[in-house]
């Protein structure tokens, strides 16, 4: 049991209610070190200096920023305890501006702009999608609110446009420092492609990726890559064909690509064309072009709903 | 006797859906028709993310029935109402209803839109005096 405290003998204003011993006060304990580090080597941290200031990019005996070029990972990692944790660098608005140029003025195709400049094709989409909302939004007169783009761009490594896209000198900077943004490369994993699969070949065959895809009733890696083109082109350039002939079939290849863009949306319009959506008064009309002789029920032959032996539950979601 | 175009029931209870037939009019609703043009679901079908409103689904052979159209056939009131959203026909009854609440002067028959444009390129083409020259002119 403590002691009894004793008698209030002083007046109330000069008791000390502090259970603080002096260890834990003075500049050498924990707390003094702290105050210490934040008016010393921790005062860059107070406030915001443009770009991230990661904790982990700073070494710990000396307090000196580590070398970027040799620890790169040191320079995206926020959490100092998970190494897991990586920050995902975003596009500067420059970077942005250009990929909505390329895509809507020069009219590229969101492929060739995304291999262009190493960002994914979702991504390529994306960002042209947001900047047309955004210009819709300024053009009938709204106001860009950037709070958030600025703070976010001070606490992530943004990637400015690569010096060899601008055809200039300079730029590059950011976290990328002229590299690829993203893997554009990325192979999607196919539900189909999980399951394991034991094929006995002889020693002697040849077994490509072409055949596993088969084999996984898929087509080839090589084909369900985003970019197929990039894989023939490394390949004409490992089998040394010279420039002017890549360069060649290439444009072959584009033409092919937009023949058959065309022709799709040939198609695509066919179909919108046969099938067209109304909305009147309580429900929505779907009108499908038919053709007699194949519409309709025919005429003595009983529906077979009942029979046995037929799946009467919805197999499908439509 | 009459070529109707109109709705032939089929479906169980409780759950119709029907065929477009061109038929004689006098011929009961189960006899096979002259031909079966489309299909109509009346019951609709719910939205998939079950927001909004169901959809009933049509299908019909319009080169078919602009052909029936031509002939003479008459469609039937509902199925009037479903040509009508093809475009194929003048819509009967939303304009009736309109006319009943607002008045006559609420619909009123569609005139050409640049009649007069017509008219003076016609002219500016012809001589006057010369057939298809109009009167005022000469």
């Amino acid at each position: 049991m403590p002691p009894r405290p004793p008698p209030m003998a002083t007046s109330i204003a000069k008791r000390t209610f502090s259970t603080t011993t002096t260890l834990q006060k003075g500049p050498d304990s924990a707390r003094g070190a702290m105050f210490a580090w934040l008016s010393g080597p921790g005062a860059v941290f107070k406030q915001p200096t443009g770009e991230p200031q990661y904790i982990t990019s700073y070494d710990r005996s000396t307090w000196e920023r580590k070398d970027k070029a040799r620890n790169p990972d040191a320079f995206v990692q926020p959490y100092p305890f998970n190494r897991f944790f990586k920050s995902q660098p975003v596009l500067s608005d420059a970077f942005r501006d250009e990929i909505y140029n390329r895509v809507k003025r020069q009219g590229h195709s969101v492929r060739q702009v995304s291999a262009a400049l190493s960002v994914s094709i979702e991504r390529v989409a994306a960002v042209v999608r947001l900047k047309q909302v955004e210009k819709e939004h300024l053009a009938k007169g709204g106001k860009l609110s950037t709070f958030l783009t600025t703070a976010l761009n001070q606490m992530l490594p943004v990637v400015d446009l690569p010096a060899s896209a601008t055809g200039r000198g300079g730029g590059g900077g950011g976290a990328g420092g002229g590299g690829a943004f993203e893997n554009i490369q990325e192979l999607p994993i196919h539900s189909l492609a999980g399951r394991q699969v034991f094929v006995p070949t002889s020693e002697s065959r040849e077994f490509t990726r072409a055949d596993a895809g088969k084999e996984f009733g898929l087509p080839p890696a090589d084909v369900m890559v985003p970019h197929p083109d990039l894989v023939t082109l490394a390949k004409e350039r490992f089998e040394s064909v010279p420039l002017h002939e890549r360069i060649a079939r290439q444009e072959e290849r584009d033409r092919l690509e937009k023949s058959w863009r065309e022709a799709e949306k040939v198609r695509a319009d066919e179909r919108k064309r046969q099938k067209k959506v109304l909305e009147v008064g309580r429900w929505k009309w779907c009108l499908k072009e038919a053709e007699t002789g194949k519409v309709g029920f025919r005429y003595g032959f009983p529906l077979p709903d009942r029979k046995k032996g037929h799946v009467k539950i919805p197999t499908h979601v439509s | 006797m009459v070529v109707k175009i109109r709705l032939a029931r089929f479906g169980r209870r409780h759950a119709p859906i029907y065929n477009i037939v061109v038929a004689q009019a006098r011929s009961a609703q189960t006899n096979r028709p002259i031909e079966v043009i489309g299909t109509y679901n009346p019951i609709p079908v719910p939205p998939v993310d079950g927001i909004g409103k169901g959809t009933k689904h049509i299908e019909l052979d319009t080169a078919r029935a602009k052909y029936w159209l031509g002939t003479g056939a008459q469609p039937s009131d509902p199925v009037w109402r479903l040509l009508s959203m093809f475009g194929l026909l003048e819509p009967k009854w939303s304009l009736a209803r309109l006319q009943s609440k607002v008045g006559k002067s609420a619909v009123k028959p569609k005139e050409p839109r640049n009649v007069e444009d017509v008219t003076k390129s016609i002219q500016g083409n012809i001589g006057v005096g010369e057939p298809g020259a109009t009167a005022k002119n000469a």
